[in-house]
């Protein structure tokens, strides 16, 4: 919930809000897209990425493997419920950047919603290989250095581009 | 000014790919560039996935 919802929320109104740097009159919308994306990344990649590994290291997944059910299927089941969770961390990103002055173009965001709903499904396959072989307390570093990593990625690239 | 390998750098990663796609997209555009290296991480991802994942 904090990688989720509360640090990109506060990120989002922060960066809005406060006039720090030169990223442009509608702040709004330079902003919104980076920290959805970062959301989608948090949902669908760090907290399923624990969750996995913790499920691993408390035998749930062992339980699942006393089954027929193949490690294709684990993924695919992975995939499919992880991948879109990524969609309502979108819509209260949305919602909260069009309170702020977001306005974006109704086929943008037609056309946003299909790639929130479509590319976090690369994140849940990360999850596997992480939470599937390395142990919970490397995982829940690893994941969560990643966050960092791909948070202060989009601080260069954005940057970069003002 | 951030450098340009530093740029490349985080336009290649996961969430640089699904950034720069979703930016895109709010300006009614397809960042294709985005989209196969989303694509290519999910291939990569899946198959090392398959080869070392375990249930125990």
């Amino acid at each position: 919930m904090l990688l989720t919802m509360f640090i990109p929320i506060t990120l989002l109104v922060g960066l809005t809000l406060l006039r720090l740097g030169s990223f442009g009159d509608n702040r709004a919308a330079t902003f919104v897209p980076v920290i959805m994306a970062l959301a989608v990344i948090s949902t669908a990649f760090t907290g399923q990425a624990i969750a996995v590994a913790f499920d691993r290291r408390y035998g749930a997944l062992k339980r699942l493997g006393a089954t027929a059910l193949p490690v294709w299927g684990h993924h695919r089941w992975q995939i499919t419920g992880g991948g879109h969770g990524g969609v309502p961390a979108g819509n209260h990103l949305g919602a909260i950047g069009f309170a702020l002055g977001w306005r974006p173009h109704p086929a943008g965001l037609a056309l946003g919603a299909v790639i929130i709903a479509r590319a976090p499904q690369c994140s849940p396959r990360w999850v596997c290989l992480l939470g599937g072989t390395l142990r919970a307390e490397i995982v829940l570093a690893v994941a969560n250095l990643l966050w960092f990593v791909f948070a202060a990625t989009r601080r260069a690239d954005r940057a970069d581009r003002t | 000014m951030i450098a340009a390998p530093v740029k490349w750098a985080a336009r290649l990663t996961p969430a640089g790919a699904l950034t720069e796609a979703l930016s895109q997209a709010m300006t009614v555009s397809v960042d294709w560039f985005g989209v196969a290296l989303l694509a290519a991480w999910g291939g990569l991802a899946g198959l090392a996935a398959l080869r070392w994942f375990r249930f125990t």
